[in-house]
């Protein structure tokens, strides 16, 4: 009886020999796609204004609303947001970040200089949608001037740029 | 009893023809059963391993100069180099491949990746990217152990990392990697 058992035993342990080790494939995959690209198509422009002694501030929307507050005159209509046509893989998300820190613009012909701060833009919290259809998307972004006393500033045409970064979400 | 006794006869002769089918072995057992009580054998349960997760690198593009390297995480945590890789709202989520594992409990096993860069093939056609530098997170263990014990180390995670030429072209790259488990 117990030789029997024995035996038994050597034939499990012959048949199990096979599973000492195993192997298996994992499968992976990495999606490449077209980098997002931005094209700017419309100057975030702060239109014509007249500060008056006591300064102030001067808010763009991304809708392209324009409002004052303190002493400034808004002179033109001749203002607008700013604008960029992205692309990228149709039906993605594109976030965006904006400057974090004041941006300065500067006469141009002398030495003055205006801030630009608090940039803002009509992006979803969790990104934009580009279109299915051409894979495009419009972007638009606003800020606020700032000028501290309307004095210090000499008339003229103030300029200066700002980085945004546009990637998928 | 005389049926009985005969059919032990039987299974007698009966077990000593499967003896001599055993090898060599069997010579041994059949010459001397007394001598063969002492032999040990032990039972192991066969150890196996399915797949729980495939490595997802997610969706990448390009950005920045040179070559794009993408370090996949055994956490599923993505690093990279000259390259944007998206979160999870757009495109697959970078997700770490994990396996689970069974076998003989308390029995320690070993991991074996591959050792070299495997291929990643773009889909219709045959351009390729390399993997290479695979990790593993054992569950109870630290990154990098390659040593797991059948309990507790139930499931194990592998990160790989993934090199992306500049001039790569966009699509969706496939492939599979070898994981191999064997008992200490």
């Amino acid at each position: 009886m117990r030789l029997r058992s024995i035996i038994v035993l050597l034939f499990s342990a012959v048949s199990v020999v096979g599973y000492a080790q195993t192997n298996i494939l994992g499968k992976m995959e990495v999606e490449l796609a077209v980098p997002v690209t931005a094209m700017e198509t419309e100057l975030l422009n702060f239109g014509k204004i007249v500060p008056e002694a006591g300064g102030g501030s001067v808010l763009i929307s991304p809708n392209g609303e324009r409002t004052a507050s303190g002493s400034i005159l808004l002179m033109d209509e001749n203002y607008s947001a700013g604008s960029f046509s992205i692309a990228g893989v149709p039906n993605s998300l594109v976030s965006i970040v904006l400057p974090q820190s004041a941006q300065k613009l500067s006469l141009t012909n002398g030495n003055s200089e205006i801030t630009v701060d608090g940039f803002t833009s009509n992006v979803p919290a969790g990104g934009q949608v580009v279109r299915q259809s051409d894979g495009k998307t419009e972007i638009s972004i606003g800020a606020t001037l700032l000028i501290g006393n309307g004095l210090s500033n000499p008339a003229g045409y103030y300029t200066g740029t700002y980085e945004v970064v546009f990637m998928y979400n | 009893m005389i049926v009985t006794n005969h059919l032990m006869n039987n299974i007698q002769r009966l077990t000593i023809a499967l003896v001599a089918l055993t090898g060599s072995l069997s010579p041994l057992i059949a010459a001397n059963p007394a001598a063969s009580a002492t032999i040990d054998v032990e039972l192991v349960a066969p150890l196996s391993m399915a797949k729980s997760a495939d490595m997802q690198f997610g969706r990448v593009s390009m950005g920045g100069a040179g070559t794009g390297i993408l370090v996949l995480g055994v956490d599923g945590s993505v690093q990279t180099t000259n390259i944007y890789a998206s979160q999870s709202s757009s495109g697959a989520t970078p997700a770490a491949a994990v396996f689970s594992v069974s076998g003989l409990d308390g029995a320690n096993y070993t991991v074996l990746l591959p050792s070299s860069p495997v291929a990643l093939t773009k889909v219709g056609s045959t351009e390729t990217l390399n993997v290479s530098d695979f990790t593993v997170k054992l569950a109870s263990k630290v990154a990098g152990t390659l040593i797991g014990a059948i309990g507790s180390d139930n499931s194990f995670a592998v990160g790989a990392t993934l090199t992306i030429p500049q001039t790569q072209t966009e699509g969706r790259y496939q492939g599979t990697f070898p994981v191999s488990i064997s008992y200490n």
